[in-house]
C-alpha cells in the first residue's frame, strides 16, 4: 500500500518516499509546489520503488541515476 | 558572458533535458503553447524564452533554473561516476545517507541537487516529529 500526503517542506525538497516497517510506503509531496511539480515528484518516488532503490546502498548514486537515467 | 554565449548554453542545456526526458521540440511547443518555430529558435540558440517561460520549462523538467542557464556541461568532467552523484554539498549527501540508513526513517528524496544540509535536516526533523506522533519513535 502507498499512502500519499502533502506537507510544507523546504522549496528544494519536492517529495520523499519512506519505506514503512509494515511493508507499506508513504510518499510526501511538497504542498508549496505546483500540481505539475507534485506529479513529477510522485513519479520520481514511484520510480524508486520500481527500480528497487530501497535495496541499494548509496543514496547519492541512487538519486544520480534517478535524475540522470 | 555575452548574450550569444548565454543563448548557446541555454540551447545546449535545453536539448540535453529534452533528450533526457524523451521529449521532442513539438512536445515542448505544445506544452509551452508556442509555435515549433519558436522552440526551434530556442534549441538553436537564436532566441531565449522569457524568464516566466524558463520557469515553466524548469517545472516541466523538474529542474532548477541554473540547470538551464549555467554552463555545467562543459565544466562537468562528466565521468560516469560524476553523473551518478546527485548532491552538490557533501554534507547534504551525508544527511541523505543517514536518513536512508536509519531504519526508522528509511527515506529517499526528490530534491534539488543544490539542496542545503538544512533543507534535509528540516525534513528529517519533520519525519521524526511525525513518527513521534505515531508513537513509533521516542
Amino acid at each position: 500500500m502507498i499512502s500519499v500526503f502533502y506537507q510544507d517542506m523546504p522549496c528544494k525538497v519536492h517529495g520523499l518516499i519512506r519505506a514503512n516497517e509494515d511493508g507499506s510506503y508513504t510518499i510526501i509531496l511538497n504542498s508549496r509546489d505546483s500540481r505539475e511539480r507534485n506529479l513529477q515528484a510522485y513519479q520520481h518516488e514511484l520510480d524508486h520503488l520500481l527500480k528497487g532503490d530501497f535495496e541499494k546502498v548509496d543514496t547519492n548514486e541512487i538519486e544520480g541515476r534517478a535524475h540522470h537515467g | 558572458m555575452g548574450d550569444n554565449e548565454l543563448r548557446r548554453i541555454f540551447a545546449n542545456n535545453l536539448k540535453y533535458y529534452l533528450n533526457l526526458n524523451g521529449y521532442s521540440q513539438a512536445d515542448m511547443a505544445r506544452y509551452m503553447k508556442v509555435s515549433t518555430a519558436t522552440t526551434a529558435k530556442w534549441c538553436t540558440g537564436v532566441t531565449m524564452p522569457r524568464v516566466d517561460k524558463i520557469q515553466s520549462l524548469c517545472n516541466w523538467f523538474g529542474i532548477e533554473k541554473s540547470d538551464l542557464l549555467e554552463d555545467w556541461q562543459s565544466k562537468n568532467t562528466d565521468t560516469q561516476s560524476d553523473k551518478l552523484h546527485w548532491y552538490q554539498d557533501p554534507e547534504t549527501a551525508e544527511i541523505a545517507q543517514r536518513i536512508f540508513d536509519d531504519p526508522n526513517l528509511r527515506t529517499l528524496f526528490d530534491s534539488a541537487k543544490d539542496a542545503a544540509p538544512e533543507d534535509l535536516a528540516t525534513v528529517q526533523a519533520m519525519l521524526e516529529a511525525l513518527l513521534r506522533k505515531e508513537g513509533r519513535k521516542d
